[in-house]
């Protein structure tokens, strides 16, 4: 085989071997592409500044003493009942859990699930003299969780009733959270 | 002989009324003796525990006023003019009262916002343990305790304006 025969060979091989790292770097690109666009959006752990206009869809009115508790000017009062065990189901994509913003609250309630900086759901508007014992969970979510159980917390936000402004006092309270198929 | 057997029965006598006696009185001081008794104390475990938290808060909005006052000093007999600071002191309070039927723990926690505003905030007393409302008077004052913040005094590193901006915020986090 003559000189330029060899070289040319030599050529055409660098130039497969090229074509074809070309090939899988392209081929790498798309995948990711692919994955970060099926990842769906993570939900943001902030709270709303001001209070979601409309009230919560699952929540049940309860009755209890009407007597607000006293407020301070510009200060706050809630009264709060709840558990600290958390169901959610897989099958069915419910949480199932307890909280109560009894009657004698002076304002609305916002409350989020939170696990491992993941927000779980996030209720709507929680008036005084409502409870509330499940929510619905996104596939986004229901896709992280796998059968077991995890520490998890619930966040209570404060908003005035009249403005919806956000109360600078917020409460967590760390819950156990058992999560089955 | 006669003698003998007299002064052997008296004997005999003496020593039977001693012995009914002590045990007599070992029946007297057994009992109602609080030496010989035993507390029983049990504790009154709920079997379902239930969690009501009343949280109440002061107005937790401060304005710093650097307008100044005259202000009569009594020690020196004349007038001195202070700045008159912040409004309420730069002081707020959070009131934690539990009306469970289980103790909780509380702890009363302030992060600072992220700003250069300069505004150093404090908080005290804000870790306590709330014992159990059960059998408890209603607005018993152990059911409650309170968390003090504060704000220093010094003007902070803002232009004047009437737009709030946030400081910081409070969490009242509750654990059975």
């Amino acid at each position: 085989m003559s000189q330029e025969t060899k070289e040319s060979n030599q050529k055409k091989n660098y130039l497969l071997i090229i074509l074809i790292l070309f090939l899988i770097t392209i081929i790498a690109l798309g995948v990711t592409i692919v994955m970060l666009l099926l990842g769906g959006k993570k939900q943001s752990l902030l709270p709303p500044d001001y209070a979601p206009v409309e009230t919560e869809e699952n929540m049940d009115s309860v009755d209890g003493d009407e007597t607000k508790l006293p407020q301070s000017e510009g200060g706050g009062a809630v009264g709060l009942t709840f558990s600290y065990e958390v169901n959610i189901d897989l099958s069915n994509g419910q949480a199932t859990f307890y909280v109560k913003n009894p009657m004698k609250s002076n304002q609305d309630m916002v409350v989020q699930l939170v696990i491992k900086d993941v927000l779980v759901f996030q209720t709507g508007r929680l008036t005084p003299g409502h409870e509330l014992s499940k929510m619905d969970l996104s596939d986004d979510v229901l896709n992280r969780l796998a059968a077991g159980g995890y520490e998890g917390a619930l966040r209570f936000y404060y908003y005035d009733p009249d403005t919806g402004e956000k109360a600078m006092v917020n409460t967590n309270i760390p819950v156990n959270v058992t999560v089955v198929e | 002989m006669k003698t003998m057997k007299m002064a052997a029965l008296a004997v005999w006598l003496w020593s039977l009324i001693l012995a009914l006696s002590i045990g007599v009185q070992a029946n007297v001081v057994s009992i109602g003796d609080a030496s010989n008794t035993k507390d029983v104390i049990g504790v009154c475990v709920p079997s379902t525990p239930e969690y009501h938290v009343i949280i109440e808060w002061t107005d937790m909005s401060f304005c710093y006023d650097t307008g100044k006052t005259m202000v009569w000093d009594a020690d020196n007999n004349r007038y001195v003019e202070q700045v008159n600071g912040w409004n309420h002191d730069g002081v707020a309070t959070v009131r934690v009262t539990n009306g469970s039927n289980v103790a909780i723990t509380v702890d009363v926690i302030y992060t600072s916002a992220q700003n250069n505003l300069g505004v150093v905030g404090t908080l005290t007393n804000g870790s306590f343990v709330l014992p159990s409302a059960a059998g408890m008077p209603d607005n018993a004052p152990e059911l409650s305790a309170t968390a003090t913040f504060s704000v220093a005094d010094q003007i902070p590193n803002v232009s004047l304006t009437n737009e709030p901006i946030p400081i910081g915020t409070i969490t009242v986090q509750i654990t059975s």
